[in-house]
């Protein structure tokens, strides 16, 4: 056969980077003194199904360090081998080691064997070392072949089915079925009549899969097959069974045994009735030729039990895995052009609405009860469609665990990470740009945050600092928080800092702004500057990152208490709920995330501040107000607060009354840039299509209330 | 790009569109033009130069439309069914501009194009290839891409004119 492998090269990539992952994941989450033996697993069979693949494709590198790997997981996993950290970080070097020759592979680039062959001395030393350690155990230390070992023993079968001419109209039908029983053993005593054959089979192959073989010719009722035990030679070799599956058997326990491939087999003791067992099973047939005759011991359902369990922990995950999540893989550009398009969708059918609005709804009700049901249909549409790029925090949030334990032991620091909302869903698009803003972030909080555990212990805290990632949505934003239990910004230094850097600062600047300094380009208060930060490259950055993706970092902290660094960002990148304002002849959109209330206000809570403006007096607040016409020079219906209306808005900390002529409606809108074809303009961040076609602009709440503070 | 165009120049012949703009007559290559419309209304873009009239939803992109009239203080500045947007795809951007009227599509050939001499109009000689020659008529042909990527038309990010 001549298949162009390559073509699955792609799935093979994406699918162990996965694994990798994945391996990652449940290794850094392993509990080393009492491993949960499905963890275990699970590894291992990450491990397995990488070892797999490579072997398959022919990436033999990859084949040789996930062979050695799963020995030493395999051993682990059987409790022969007790797991130590040295053995986790061990894993996670060999992932490492997985990972870049895999991305050598995929790169069609030779990886630089070195790592590979230093990680696969080291495990094999663990493996050695584990096993001796290990000592204990009935098999031999674990023989790098015996995984590949074959793993069922032989069997031997009674066959019997009945032959006619209904069941076999040709002559050849019957030698089809004769030759492929060939194929899967021996076939000896065949006897054929004209309404029986009788045969005896040597084979490999399970009852189950003699059954299949069947299915194609007979009924199951036409057919019998019998055990008779498996043949010696396989029962000597139990260590070997238990190399391939993990499970131990008694080889007199083996030797009666059906060895059953397909995941239903029961090891069964010879005195307990099989037919009962395999009665359950539905199959009805099955006839033991020694124990015929024995009737069901009390005991007899008790055992079945055992074993099946060991067994349904050890493979049945493995099955339903990928039956589990089926999924389809598709491009990203693909889901935006989807995207796109039902925005288009949702433009036009809020086009045809607005149409339909002009018309007399008596005459013309079919229509509108149509065009009811296509905006219902068209927003589900919508929502669907967006939901495909969706994903779970956790894809950031995954790789911070690692990132932590390898810093901590490299600053020696005791520091545990805790998560909350990792299941928080945002756009595709944000999960990409917002992780290395975040890693910069975690990074910071575990290098200048949290202490050295003896001055923790000097200041009466917990030796063990915490950093917690947390996630949620509130309004329409998604909110990222990254908090340390550390020693909190340095009041004093920060201002030290921005002496030496020559910013200009007030003597009573508040906390706030202090803290905004660290993000000015090239501050960096670290007395050192190590490897892992301290270079002044990263909160600026971290800051330019988030705006880009229309964003806002804010900081709180407390000296010797910690601090926190919220990230707040919208939930989707290309739809937003907006209400519509008109002022003048235009209409402007406002995102309704920022708006807290709009009233039309009494004179008397008007004040006027010399100099300053106007600012509205409500519950005992005084909001600046802002003249949208003002700002946009724009000729308005109304240039006194009362007769117009006042839309109280929030951002960044800070409320203003934004003043502007009537409300006009609430719209989802989709965003559009204004940059593709012009360029960015202060006061907006981006425009939309409305349903009469025409162009609205979306207010920049942000910019409009550092306008106030202007 | 000034260098192209007149090396395109050299062959035999190339497509130009004329519009006018007060009593002017210019022409550009009309590979840059994707379409010609009728002036719609537009949305204003706030502080933005008087030349710059708004944006419009051209099939779901956002357009922006100058006014060249307004721009270069030529012909009357009136907006009716007559008014003509001329699309310009240039840069890969879609910007739309305003003239007096779209005359014609003429080939020129190498011959009957001259080099543009120093003089001071409203457009800018950089901006200007050459000067052709159609019967008795006088076309100033303009590098529209480089014109509309300028700092002058305030279109493009600083940065990138």
């Amino acid at each position: 056969m001549s298949i162009d492998m390559s073509q699955f090269y792609q799935v093979f990539f994406e699918e162990s980077a996965e694994h990798l992952d994945n391996m990652e994941s449940l290794l850094l989450a392993l509990d080393l003194d009492a491993p949960d033996p499905d963890q275990l697993n699970a590894i291992f069979r990450s491990a397995h199904s990488i070892k797999g693949g490579s072997g398959t494709f022919g990436f033999n590198d990859m084949t040789e360090v996930t062979h050695i790997l799963e020995t030493l997981l395999d051993g682990i996993r059987k409790n022969e081998i007790k797991i130590t950290s040295d053995m986790v970080d061990a894993f996670l070097q060999a992932g490492d080691v997985l990972k870049g020759l895999l991305e050598a592979h995929q790169n069609g680039t030779i990886a630089d064997t070195a790592p590979s062959i230093e990680i696969r001395a080291r495990l094999a030393q663990l493996t050695a070392k584990g096993s001796q350690q290990g000592g204990n155990t009935k098999t031999e230390p674990v023989a790098p072949a015996a995984t590949a070992a074959p793993v069922s023993a032989q069997h031997n079968y009674q066959v019997e089915f009945k032959n006619s001419t209904d069941i076999f109209p040709n002559k050849s039908d019957l030698n089809n079925l004769l030759e492929e029983l060939s194929n899967v053993g021996k076939i000896e005593n065949q006897k054929i009549t004209a309404e029986l054959v009788t045969l005896s089979l040597t084979s490999y192959a399970s009852e189950q899969d003699l059954r299949d073989t069947f299915s194609f010719f007979l009924e199951p009722e036409q057919l019998t097959i019998t055990s008779l035990g498996d043949t010696a030679a396989a029962a000597e070799n139990p260590s070997e069974d238990e190399q391939g599956y993990g499970f131990f058997v008694e080889p007199e326990q083996l030797q009666a045994a059906t060895e059953d491939a397909q995941g239903y087999g029961f090891f069964v003791e010879p005195e307990t009735l099989k037919s009962e067992a395999e009665n359950a099973q539905g199959y009805g047939f099955f006839v033991d030729v020694e124990n015929q005759a024995q009737a069901a011991t009390s005991e007899s359902p008790a055992k079945p039990d055992e074993t099946p369990h060991r067994r349904a922990s050890d493979r049945a995950p493995a099955a339903a895995a990928p039956a589990a999540e089926t999924s389809i893989r598709v491009g990203v550009e693909k889901v935006d052009q989807m995207i796109n398009l039902v925005g288009e969708l949702v433009i036009t059918q809020s086009m045809l609405a607005e149409i339909a609005s002009h018309l007399d709804p008596v005459l013309n009700e079919s229509l509108v009860s149509g065009l009811a049901q296509l905006e219902l249909n068209t927003r589900e549409l919508q929502e669907a469609v967006m939901s495909v790029r969706m994903m779970p925090i956790n894809f950031v949030f995954s790789r911070f665990p690692r990132l932590v334990r390898d810093l901590a032991g490299k600053l020696d620091k005791k520091v545990q990470l805790k998560m909350v909302g990792e299941g928080t869903e945002l756009d595709k698009g944000l999960i990409e740009k917002i992780s290395d803003p975040m890693t910069h972030l975690v990074r910071n909080s575990l290098d200048h945050g949290i202490e050295m555990p003896e001055e923790r212990i000097a200041k009466g805290k917990d030796p063990q600092g915490t950093i917690t990632l947390r996630a949620a949505h509130q309004g329409g934003n998604i909110v990222i928080q990254v908090s340390d239990d550390g020693a909190g910004l340095n009041r004093e230094r920060i201002l030290a800092k921005a002496k030496e850097k020559g910013i200009p600062f007030n003597d009573n600047i508040s906390d706030a702004d202090v803290w905004l300094m660290i993000f000015a380009p090239g501050f960096s208060t670290a007395a050192v500057v190590t490897d892992v930060s301290g270079r002044g490259v990263g909160m600026d950055v971290v800051k330019k990152n988030i705006e880009g993706i229309g964003g806002r970092v804010e900081i709180a902290s407390k000296a010797g208490e910690g601090s926190t660094i919220t990230i707040r960002l919208p939930l989707t990148l290309a739809i937003l709920d907006g209400l519509s304002i008109a002022v003048g002849d235009q209409l402007y959109i406002v995102p309704l995330s920022f708006i807290i209330e709009s009233l039309q206000p009494n004179a008397a809570d008007i004040k006027e501040i010399s100099g300053q403006g106007q600012v509205l007096h409500v519950r005992g607040e005084y909001l600046p107000i802002i003249a949208l016409h003002k700002i946009f020079n724009i000729q308005p219906k109304f240039t006194d607060p009362t007769k117009g209306i006042l839309v109280l808005l929030e951002a960044e900390g800070q409320k203003v009354a934004l003043f502007v002529d009537d409300l006009v409606s609430q719209h989802q809108v989709v965003i559009k840039s204004l940059e593709t074809n012009y360029r960015k303009v202060v006061g907006v961040s981006g425009a939309t299509i409305m349903g009469d076609g025409r162009v609205a602009m979306i207010m920049d709440v942000g910019a409009l209330v550092k306008f106030a503070q202007a | 790009m000034q260098a192209s165009e007149t090396k395109a120049a050299d062959g035999t012949s190339r497509e130009l569109l004329t519009f006018t703009l007060g009593s002017e007559e210019y022409g550009i290559d009309i590979l840059k033009v994707q379409e010609i419309r009728g002036y719609d209304a537009v949305t204003t873009i706030a502080n933005s130069p008087e030349f710059i009239k708004g944006v419009i939803n051209l099939r779901g992109i956002i357009v922006p439309i100058i006014d060249m009239r307004i721009k270069f203080n030529l012909g009357n500045v009136t907006y009716n069914q007559l008014t003509v947007v001329i699309i310009l795809n240039v840069a890969n951007r879609v910007v739309g501009m305003v003239v007096d009227g779209v005359s014609d599509v003429i080939a020129l050939t190498t011959e009957q194009v001259k080099a543009a001499p120093e003089f001071s109009g409203a457009l800018d000689t950089q901006y200007i290839t050459g000067l052709g020659t159609v019967d008795d008529r006088m076309i100033i042909i303009v590098d529209i891409e480089k014109l509309m990527t300028s700092r002058d038309m305030d279109l493009v990010e600083a940065a990138t004119a």
